[in-house]
């Protein structure tokens, strides 16, 4: 015989503990199974998973308040008072016991005008685990927004003095470049560092960061979408790991020795052997592809450059884009430079201006980074974008990528050229047709802008008519 | 830390209030938790009143557990009252109590630590032979000895 149960009063201090101990202690004289879940004032402890309720008997109810019973749908209860329970203990025991062994006991059935059923208490099950990877994406980022700011702000500053002052080794440029370097580096391995600790508690943050890093050390990195990646991997490696059942001897030496020993390792020569090869790959067909294209149209080129450098903000697509454009500098071919560069400061004003344009759809965390964003667009540092698009990658990623081939498109469609490798509007007076090249750049960012909230908007719609 | 919620001098055995009556009771018990928790006895008073009202915590077998949430508390204090004769506290079984455990608790809720002691201590109190020794110590250090021993050992 299995018994689950919960027990709470109204102030959860003291009567739900006793009752819960009742209960427990009754059960096992009797030889049961039991488990009593306390909701007292600490929070829920000892919770009831979905499958020990799937295999309990009989459920037993030792509440003073108003509980939430949708997850004993189907099951059969017996609801006391705490009193009751905590002073005929016995009798309690011996209804359930008749309830369990009585076929023709009603079932326990949700009704269905109960519309709070968001409040249903989730199972720490796999598919749960999967089903919130947004919330695990979002909790992620929030970590990683600070860094992208802090960076990305020195680095823009840096460019202020000039494109080359930040090469003067010891002059407040060069440390501002630097150091906002450094914040950039760190960047990706936070995000996934966050995103596994969302998934599987303290035990994610080892293998998170240590994916995180490979992905910054390999050549070519897998970016930003390698580190959501190897974030996700190892917070599921971690989740995995904490499950396993280890012989009492061994259990202290788990969250400090086994979880992050096993976890990071497994994940390690995941990113090796399974993440970076596709990325080498797919950076060595891009390449491949971009060079056999500069024989054909100019428009599509640069929609392409734009599309590309839009895809993974950072990442080996991104990369290859970039230095196709750079590359040719050297050969005196200025164009796709120009293409590169005005498409490659949509991502982040793009997000600048969405969360500017509709603030509902945006987190408050989000409406900020996009002020920041404004300055990360406009000296052409795309990473800007990353908070949103690691947030919300499907939604975010298709409009920046339209939105930026247009500008790229439109920007070898006027024959515009440029000879600086990086810097924005900083390097604005290098291009021959400087207005064209904004205008390009500004209707790409209006286009993403209106189609990410378009797209943000009919799930926000959804989430509201439910 | 239980020791730094339930002190020796916390614990009062034979105490007798003005009357039998739960007001006098609880009167008593503030007046001797004043000083401690750095409240003021009327305001402990009202607080305990108040918890009394929303149902009794006279839990039957002898035993009540007033609570008081009073704003502004330094540290959250657990008090042991035993009384000489018994309480008409309108308990759960209509016996008269001869054992309180005083609960005085921060307002505002910053850290949960003391919750989980008296979860603790709530789920020792079911059981008799606990309640049998606290109502039977014959001195103020042999029960608070008795407290901090079953409290500190891994039950």
């Amino acid at each position: 015989m299995k018994i689950v149960g919960v027990t709470a009063c109204p102030t959860g201090i003291a009567h739900t503990y006793m009752a819960a101990e009742k209960i427990t202690e009754e059960a096992t004289k009797r030889g049961f199974e039991v488990k009593i879940e306390t909701r007292g004032s600490v929070g829920i402890e000892n919770q009831l998973t979905a499958e020990e309720i799937r295999a309990a008997d009989v459920v037993v109810l030792g509440v003073g308040v108003s509980v939430d019973k949708s997850m004993f749908s189907g099951k059969k209860i017996v609801e006391a008072s705490v009193a009751d329970v905590i002073h005929n203990t016995d009798k309690v025991i011996d209804l359930a016991v008749a309830a369990a062994a009585d076929t023709n006991y009603p079932l326990y059935e949700e009704k269905q005008d109960d519309g709070n059923r968001q409040l249903k208490t989730e199972a720490d099950t796999f598919l749960n685990l999967l089903k919130k990877i947004p919330k695990h994406l979002m909790t992620g980022v929030s970590y990683m927004i600070p860094f992208v700011a802090a960076g990305g702000i020195m680095i823009a500053i840096s460019f202020m003095f000039g494109i080359e002052a930040s090469g003067v080794e010891g002059s407040l440029p060069y440390y501002l470049n630097t150091i906002g370097g450094i914040a950039f580096s760190v960047m990706i391995p936070i995000m996934a560092a966050f995103i596994a600790y969302s998934m599987a508690d303290r035990p994610g943050i080892a293998p998170g960061m240590v994916a995180g890093l490979i992905v910054t050390q390999l050549d070519p990195s897998p970016g930003f979408l390698g580190g959501i990646i190897g974030g996700l991997l190892a917070g599921m490696a971690a989740w995995a790991i904490k499950k396993l059942k280890m012989p009492k001897a061994l259990a202290g030496l788990m969250p400090v020795l086994i979880i992050p020993l096993f976890s990071t390792f497994l994940v390690g020569i995941l990113m090796y052997f399974v993440i970076a090869p596709p990325c080498a790959a797919l950076q060595a067909a891009m390449t491949g592809w971009l060079t056999n294209m500069s024989n054909g149209s100019g428009i599509l080129l640069g929609a392409v450059i734009g599309a590309m450098l839009a895809f993974d903000l950072g990442g080996p697509v991104n990369k290859v884009a970039y230095m196709f454009g750079v590359g040719l500098l050297a050969e005196g071919i200025f164009e796709p430079q120009a293409a590169s560069m005005a498409s490659g400061m949509v991502p982040s004003l793009a997000m600048a201006l969405a969360t500017l344009l509709n603030k509902d759809l945006y987190t408050p965390a989000e409406r900020e980074s996009g002020k920041t964003a404004w300055l990360l667009g406009a000296s052409f540092i795309a990473e800007g974008a990353i908070p949103f698009a690691g947030a919300d990658p499907l939604r975010v990623i298709p409009s920046l990528m339209v939105g930026s081939a247009v500008a790229g498109g439109m920007a070898m469609a006027f024959h515009l050229t440029l000879q600086a490798p990086h810097g924005g509007i900083f390097v604005m007076g290098l291009v021959n047709k400087p207005l064209l090249f904004l205008l390009c750049t500004a209707v790409g960012t209006v286009i993403s802008a209106l189609l990410v909230n378009f797209l943000k908007g009919i799930k926000y719609r959804k989430g509201q008519s439910k | 830390m239980i020791r730094d919620m339930l002190k020796p001098e916390y614990i009062f055995i034979g105490q007798k209030p003005a009357s039998h009556t739960l007001a006098d009771a609880l009167a008593l018990i503030s007046e001797r938790c004043s000083p401690y928790a750095g409240v003021k006895a009327t305001a402990l008073t009202k607080a305990f009143l108040a918890r009394e009202k929303m149902g009794s915590t006279g839990f039957g077998e002898q035993l009540a557990i007033p609570h008081a949430k009073v704003r502004k508390l330094k540290q959250p204090m657990i008090a042991l009252f035993r009384f000489t004769e018994g309480v008409d506290w309108n308990a759960m079984d209509g016996q008269p109590v001869k054992l309180a455990i005083a609960l005085v608790m921060p307002k505002e809720d910053k850290d949960n630590t003391h919750l989980t002691i008296l979860a603790k201590l709530s789920r020792r109190l079911v059981h008799p032979e606990f309640m049998e020794a606290l109502l039977s110590a014959e001195t103020e250090e042999a029960l608070y000895k008795y407290i901090i021993e079953e409290m500190e050992e891994n039950k």
